[in-house]
């Protein structure tokens, strides 16, 4: 464990490489091309106008907030993940992902979509709604002092197909201007990415992140069973409920800004654990990169496949995510 | 090292295991529980190692209430190996026995020299070195039980509680074990507290035993006051002979069959 950074670099490297690959390809390609000899003199403020407000005020902002809410919902999954000693536990198994959407529907009710899609808002309301969706979940898992995982993930899943239902029931009432607007949030999309939602996540994914990263160590305990943990001095329960609460934190940030995606918090954690093993030190921060990476791909593909049409990058997350898992399945035995 | 247990109720949901129980772990001696399946050993256990916080009554160790102290304090006191214990499968025995050292670790958990030496130590001592580098999940069961009192061992406290540390082992194994434990408490005056099922190896390493039924201490004391055919039959359900095995000097029971209705 001691040499866990270092024998893993090659790992983070790699991994960090294919990000920036992605970053460039993201910056680059779109429906007006920059090319690449052309991006420092940009950068540095120089070159035409147009190709500067494409690439300061469209992709740079969208790519940016792709790689923090990709790892946002990543390091939420990891933690879950890790408390709950499970491996198909993610964001939107505790129920928090779906309060979001409720936030956000109740919003576009109580007032007309223009008002309630301001850049501030809207994100607030999801949050609201998420931790609201959370504290539910948590006082129903409650029981004697303590949260059981396995109680965790069925009270939110249960408490996450009523907020669905309750979404539905409000969305009878939209037009289809409005309802359209809720589809693509449903379905996992960048399209209202802007500085201002990165300036609003940055901070507070720095905070959250690394108090998240102040947990590692602790989860790498609880990975040998709460009593054996407890024995070491690992105050179990609470650790456990500090856990949920940055990892509904995170996911509600994510959420606001791309809406339903919580599946790269899934696959991220998965896919880190798989390259790097058990040591959630390594684990969390790989994680971050992979989510990063994932949404950034997931985004870059739907802008570009196909002609004219946005794709939301949930769905190619979908995709990209149900593929490895796929392979998963084929590559392993029993 | 001192452990008392004063009027302690235990619980699950609502269903009391122990009530009002008396206890006195003397200190520097091995003690062992012994009675029958449910009757509620592990619980006690559980509860003097601070795993449990009881309804009634409380803990004290060096005269301090248990579940007033903080978690760490404890932890560098008192280490316990549970009955079952469990372990990702690619962990290494090393990687283990480090998260022994969790008590005395920062931030992060970077290991200080010290760790390192006790973790060496640790393993050393408990006979696992030349496995250390090997993943938990291709060990047999009675290797894996070692790497656990290993890590037990990294913890470097004065007493030690252990929930049969001897399951899965073959009888060779079950004298290292208890041979070792014998040896940490004579060598290192470590307080040794467990549950054992076999109740003549209970009689030939422990100082004291603690006889418990239905959550109850129906008996304690030396190991040839506890052993006697009433209790065996009172505890277990069984008749037994009692004889004196001159090589160990200790009580042998021969259980004979189960007690008529
Ligand atoms: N986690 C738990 N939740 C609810 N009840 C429990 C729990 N653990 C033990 N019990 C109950 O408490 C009683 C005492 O159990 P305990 O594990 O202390 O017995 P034990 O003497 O250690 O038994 P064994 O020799 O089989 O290990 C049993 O009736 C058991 O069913
Ligand atoms: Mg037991």
């Amino acid at each position: 464990m001691r040499a866990a950074f270092t024998s893993h670099w090659r790992i983070f490297a790699a991994l960090s490489g294919l990000l920036i690959v992605e970053l460039l390809a993201s910056l680059l390609l779109g429906n007006s091309a920059i090319s690449l000899s052309h991006l420092p003199s940009l950068l540095a403020g120089g070159g035409e106008f147009d190709a500067r407000l494409v690439l300061f005020q469209l992709r740079l902002p969208r790519a940016v907030v792709a790689m923090l809410v990709g790892s946002a919902l990543a390091v939420a999954g990891t933690l879950l993940q890790g408390l709950s000693g499970n491996d198909l536990t993610s964001p939107a198994t505790i129920g928090v992902e779906a309060g979001s959407g409720l936030g956000l529907m109740f919003l576009i009710v109580a007032m007309p979509l223009s008002a309630a899609r301001h850049p501030l808002l809207a994100p607030l309301a999801s949050i609201l709604g998420a931790l609201a969706i959370a504290a539910i979940v948590f006082s129903l898992a409650y029981r004697h002092g303590s949260i059981l995982p396995a109680r965790l993930l069925l009270v939110g899943i249960a408490v996450g197909y009523a907020v669905q239902a309750a979404m539905l029931l409000l969305s009878l009432r939209m037009n289809y201007v409005t309802y359209s607007y809720v589809l693509t949030w449903m379905s996992g999309s960048l399209s209202s990415a802007d500085w201002t939602s990165a300036a609003m996540l940055a901070p507070a994914l720095a905070i959250v992140g690394s108090m998240a990263l102040s947990k590692t160590h602790v989860l790498n305990v609880m990975a040998i069973g709460d009593e054996a943990a407890a024995a070491l001095g690992v105050a179990v329960h609470r650790q456990r409920l500090t856990m949920i609460g940055l990892a509904a934190v995170l996911t509600s940030l994510g959420a606001a800004v791309a809406g339903q995606i919580g599946f790269i918090g899934l696959v991220a954690p998965h896919l880190a654990r798989r390259l790097a093993g058990d040591d959630y030190r390594v684990v969390l921060p790989l994680s971050a990169i992979a989510g990063a990476a994932l949404l950034l791909l997931g985004d870059a593909l739907g802008r570009q496949l196909v002609q004219d049409v946005e794709i939301p990058a949930g769905v190619f997350v979908g995709i990209l995510g149900g593929c490895y898992f796929l392979y998963l399945l084929a590559t392993t035995k029993n | 090292m001192e452990l008392v247990a004063h009027n302690v109720t235990l619980a699950y949901e609502d269903v009391n295991v122990v009530s009002g129980l008396n206890c006195v772990i003397p200190p520097r001696q091995i003690t062992t529980f012994i009675g029958p399946n449910g009757s509620g050993k592990s619980t006690l256990l559980r509860g003097l190692a601070r795993l449990m916080k009881p309804r009634a009554g409380v803990v004290l160790l060096d005269g301090k209430e248990i579940h007033r102290s903080g978690t760490g304090q404890v932890a560098r006191r008192l280490s316990m190996l549970p009955q079952r214990p469990t372990a990702p499968d690619g962990l290494l025995v090393r990687e283990l026995v480090a998260l022994g050292r969790f008590p005395y670790q920062g931030f992060l958990g970077a290991l200080t020299a010290e760790d390192d030496r006790q973790i060496d130590l640790a393993l050393r001592t408990a006979g696992v070195e030349a496995l250390a580098d090997r993943p938990l999940g291709e060990l047999s069961g009675g290797q894996r039980q070692l790497a656990w009192i290993a890590m037990a061992l990294a913890q470097n406290t004065p007493a030690i509680l252990l929930d049969e540390p001897t399951t899965f082992l073959d009888l060779a194994h079950q004298l290292e074990v208890l041979e070792l434990l014998e040896k940490l408490n004579r060598d290192a005056e470590r307080t040794i507290v467990m549950v054992l099922h076999d109740v003549n190896q209970a009689a030939r390493f422990s100082h004291h035993m603690v006889a418990l039924s239905r959550g109850t201490i129906v008996a304690s004391g030396k190991p040839e006051d506890v052993i006697t055919a009433d209790l065996m039959r009172q505890v277990f359900d069984i008749e037994a002979e009692i004889m004196h095995c001159a090589a160990t000097d200790s009580p042998l029971c021969v259980p004979l069959s189960r007690s008529p209705e």
